[in-house]
């Protein structure tokens, strides 16, 4: 049996008292193989109450990628369980899932994380056709009868914040820089404000600049939403930007 | 209700997403979508000129029971006495002629003469029981648009087609050339000949030919006896009047029988004559021999089509499968956003849907001006009529068959798509 340990940090205790909402995570004795033949990948207990952030550290091998393709709904564990905004995932049928992460949870992948023949306009909208509850977040706060208009002012509104200048909003990906290409990606989590966003290293091929830039704007921003950002890296300069902090240690047997 | 909208929502991103993809990747499919609009035009045009081919040949001749030559084969009388393709391998001697004319048990005779052309047109000497008794298609008699049949020497009558191609009218005068082809070196240049009249269309071999007595004929050919006209030995038009031409043989003869339980019967004895040997076919029954032999051509053909619209396919298929490669960061992404593993299967059969729709309408507007295109050629140099007209049921199924085929290979990524969306992974990039 192999076993992976965790640590976790809770620097400042106050922002992590008194939760209002349900909490956006939490996970029980999760193990989970991709493999029948081989040994199981087993992961720490978590909890982490709604609008809190947390860094998810580890070496390659350690299922970092296995754990959010595992809150996400995209694979399903082999034991424990799951619970995203209090309700357990692991138990809801495929389709389910896929209706369960359109509506409250966004993605940003490490990189290749915009639809290619999309504009950067049109990516960032694509939750809101995917989904007509997060739809519906947009149209309901900005109280107009014409839900094209809001969304597509609201998906401007996002890009600008995040630095994506006006002429930029209508061009393809191909035409955007790395860091433009992962700031409209970090747009497209947000909007329609999802209670979750799972990050798989986003700024790994970012320079340093780029890199505390997107931090700074995508949790800030995330702030604003009340939006939980669960963060995955292997930079531990990163980790003084989030409340809480976890090591997913390298299983033996990969490390042997 | 809201599961109603919701559908509709992802109809519509699933047709929004594959409009912008296939423009995206336009260059690429636009090779894949001509690829396949050139094998399915080639399928289609292959089975739409046969069965038009077919039916040209079967317009061809009608009513006529016998057609009688020299001894030769079935095939080889029939091409030359009613397509005008090929030569009489010999002739029927004007006793013969006569002796048949003389059995009552024939209704009608029609004697033809051939050996000449005008311009590359072959001139057919007959008598004006052609003009009676020869029927095309569904039994219907040649009929002229203007003028009239000839009644004297040194008068012709047009096929449409000649008239047209040399904007020929009634009162025009027609130097004749010796021999086939269609240039000729000699010409029978001191008996021009008058039209008098011009045909109507038949769809027909008849609409290439020109037409003149049996006495013409001979007329024309009086000091051509060395195959070159000897100057001051030909004959003006009033020399010709004062004789009277009785040619020495035709070349085969048309023959309607008056009891068609008698056709076989007939037939033998002409097969039998002891005086000359002669050959006497069934025009039904030379056409259908002419189906057989070409009936193995066209099976090949056939079979070389659908090798062709299997490579096809598979390239189309070896294509989408590549495309798909491509494709997996985008489906991860799609994927990630919430899109059911359907909405992404919904994707690729679109796409393939759509390519092959979009061959099916290029290969019948592609089809179409080919035949328009070649029409004229084919019935000016064969004599076969290639009409545009609708398709067919067999046609509708065969290009039916294309976008069903379409569907059947964008199932593979759209099954496997499906499949992995089943027990998916985190991001998918090199996983095919």
């Amino acid at each position: 049996m192999t076993k992976t340990t965790a640590t976790m940090i809770t620097p400042d205790s106050d922002s992590a008292s008194a939760p209002l909402a349900l909490p956006s995570l939490q996970i029980r004795e999760l193990t989970f193989r991709w493999q029948s033949r081989q040994p199981a990948l087993t992961f720490p207990d978590i909890n982490l109450d709604a609008g809190d952030h947390l860094f998810l550290r580890g070496a390659s091998g350690s299922g970092k990628s296995t754990l959010l393709g595992l809150l996400a709904g995209l694979n399903t564990a082999d034991n424990g369980d799951i619970r995203l905004l209090g309700k357990s995932i692991r138990g809801l049928a495929p389709s389910a899932r896929d209706r369960f992460r359109a509506d409250h949870i966004g993605v940003i992948f490490q990189q290749f994380n915009l639809v290619p023949y999309l504009t950067a306009l049109a990516n960032v909208i694509l939750p809101c056709q995917l989904s007509p509850v997060r739809r519906d977040r947009i149209s309901s706060e900005t109280r107009t009868s014409d839900t094209r208009a809001a969304i597509h002012a609201k998906a401007k509104t996002l890009l600008s914040a995040l630095s994506i200048p006006q002429e930029l909003h209508s061009r393809k990906p191909a035409q955007l820089s790395i860091g433009q290409q992962q700031r409209v990606a970090a747009a497209r989590a947000l909007m329609g404000a999802p209670e979750l966003i799972l990050a798989d290293e986003p700024t790994s091929a970012l320079d340093s600049n780029n890199r505390d830039r997107f931090m700074q704007l995508l949790l800030e921003m995330a702030q604003q939403n009340k939006t939980s950002v669960v963060f995955v890296s292997h930079d531990p300069a990163l980790a003084h930007h989030f409340h809480h902090q976890i090591e997913l240690e390298q299983p033996s047997w990969l490390s042997s | 209700m809201a599961i109603f909208m919701t559908t509709r929502m992802t109809a519509h991103l699933a047709l929004t997403l594959t409009k912008s993809s296939l423009w995206h990747r336009r260059r690429i499919l636009l090779l894949v979508t001509l690829t396949l609009t050139l094998s399915v035009s080639l399928l289609l045009g292959i089975q739409y000129v046969r069965s038009e081919i077919r039916q040209s040949f079967t317009n061809t001749i009608s009513n006529t029971d016998l057609i009688i030559g020299a001894r030769s084969g079935q095939l080889n009388l029939l091409l030359y006495s009613v397509f005008h393709i090929g030569d009489a391998t010999n002739n029927l001697s004007w006793q013969s002629y006569q002796a048949l004319k003389d059995d009552e048990r024939l209704s009608w005779l029609i004697p033809i003469s051939l050996g000449d052309s005008y311009n590359g047109h072959r001139m057919v000497a007959t008598t004006s029981a052609m003009f009676e008794h020869f029927r095309y298609g569904r039994s219907q008699p040649l009929t002229l648009q203007r003028g009239q049949w000839f009644n004297d020497l040194f008068e012709v009558v047009l096929g449409a087609d000649v008239a047209r191609a040399f904007n020929h009218s009634v009162g025009d005068q027609l130097i004749m050339g010796h021999g086939g082809g269609s240039v000729s070196f000699a010409r029978h240049d001191s008996t021009p000949f008058t039209v008098t009249g011009v045909l109507d269309t038949t769809g027909t071999p008849v609409d290439q030919a020109v037409y003149i007595s049996l006495d013409s004929m001979e007329a024309m050919h009086v000091g051509w006896e060395s195959g070159v006209g000897i100057p001051g030995r030909t004959l003006t038009l009033e020399q010709a009047k004062q004789r009277n031409f009785i040619p020495s043989n035709i070349t085969a003869a048309f023959a309607g029988v008056e009891r068609k339980v008698l056709t076989f019967r007939i037939q033998r004895d002409i097969n039998t004559y002891g005086k000359e040997p002669l050959t006497a076919i069934l025009p039904g029954v030379a056409l259908s021999e002419l189906w057989r032999l070409l009936g193995q051509f066209e099976k090949a053909l056939l079979g070389i089509t659908g090798f062709v619209v299997v490579v096809c396919l598979i390239s189309l298929a070896t294509v989408l499968l590549t495309l798909q490669a491509q494709r997996s960061a985008e489906i991860a992404i799609l994927r990630a956003t919430g899109a059911s593993a359907g909405l992404i299967a919904s994707l690729y059969l679109l796409e393939s849907l759509a390519i092959a729709l979009l061959a099916c309408v290029l290969a019948l507007a592609l089809g179409a001006a080919g035949i328009a295109a070649v029409s004229p050629w084919l019935q000016a140099n064969y004599g076969v009529l290639l009409t545009l007209r609708p398709l067919n049921p067999d046609e509708w199924i065969l290009l039916a068959a294309v976008p069903v085929a379409a569907l059947v290979i964008g199932l593979m990524p759209a099954l496997s798509a499906w499949r992995r969306g089943r027990r998916p992974g985190w991001q998918v990039l090199d996983d095919v």
